[in-house]
């Protein structure tokens, strides 16, 4: 895959993320693709990995994504993110808070064959936790 | 104007790195970023000029003294650069007030840099640091 290609594959996914489109999203990644998540856990193949994208729109209906310029080469890349949203239904079996948040975070990804073959997400999750209410910081 | 670093210039800086890490020398990793470095840190906040670095790399060590960094190979882009890493490490030294407890936590995050006349001009480090703390007992996470 060429660097052009790369970028070009990441624009689509912003296009898409933009649009809350979660077969979009899952149309970038190889059939047996795999996507390593703090929240999602290993989710393998493209529609797991679609359903994942379907239940985090709805999970934060207005969520927006940042990203930075990817940083590729030879087959990997990475990209950093800052991202909003407001909690808008069940996660983790916690109700809708209406809680606004902001994380920033990264994408590392593996290509193959002009897709996604493998994404690892890298966050401060604890601190979406915390942000959400869903847990909460107790002070020693 | 400075030539840009060469992918082997840039292989050969973090080979210096990663001794540094492996021998926990606060200067020599300090030495890998330009005198008007400037790093963003989940710990640390933002750390601007050489010194302010090493200081940090300093307070790290002290703080965690078995800090133990296992980076993945190097994501060269022209002047930027990703590595994905690996932490294991033991809080040994008071830490946001807290003082050492022992507790041995583990870490995966991703560092990027932008390279500027052979040196790393910034660092931005991504990992999750609440679940650092939350690790420490710093803060202790309840769902109720």
């Amino acid at each position: 895959m060429t660097r052009d290609e790369a970028v070009a594959l990441v624009a689509l996914r912003e296009d898409a993320f933009r649009r809350a489109d979660a077969h979009g999203l899952a149309a970038t990644y190889t059939e047996d693709a795999v996507m390593l998540s703090p929240m999602f856990g290993t989710v393998t193949g493209r529609a797991a990995i679609e359903a994942s994208h379907r239940r985090l729109f709805t999970v934060f209906k207005d969520m927006v994504i940042k990203t930075d310029p990817l940083i590729f080469e030879a087959d990997r890349g990475a990209q950093s993110w800052v991202g909003h949203a407001t909690h808008t239904s069940e996660i983790f079996g916690v109700p809708a808070s209406g809680r606004p948040f902001e994380i920033r975070g990264a994408f590392v990804f593996e290509f193959r064959d002009g897709l996604i073959a493998h994404e690892r997400r890298l966050y401060d999750f604890t601190g979406l936790l915390l942000q959400l209410g869903i847990l909460k910081a107790k002070p020693q | 104007m400075t030539s840009p670093t060469t992918r082997a210039e840039i292989e050969h800086l973090f080979q210096m790195r990663t001794k540094a890490w492996n021998s926990r020398d606060p200067g020599g990793l300090a030495a890998t970023h330009a005198v008007d470095g400037r790093v963003s840190s989940p710990i640390f906040g933002k750390v601007a000029g050489r010194p302010a670095i090493e200081q940090s790399y300093r307070d790290l060590f002290k703080r965690f003294a078995d800090w133990t960094l296992e980076g993945e190979p190097l994501i060269v882009d022209g002047q930027r650069v990703a590595q994905v890493f690996q932490v294991h490490a033991t809080h040994t030294s008071e830490f946001y007030g807290l003082a050492a407890t022992g507790r041995r936590f583990t870490l995966q995050g991703l560092l990027m840099f932008e390279m500027a006349a052979g040196k790393i001009a910034v660092e931005k480090r991504i990992y999750d640091f609440s679940g650092l703390v939350v690790q420490l007992g710093l803060i202790k996470a309840r769902t109720d």
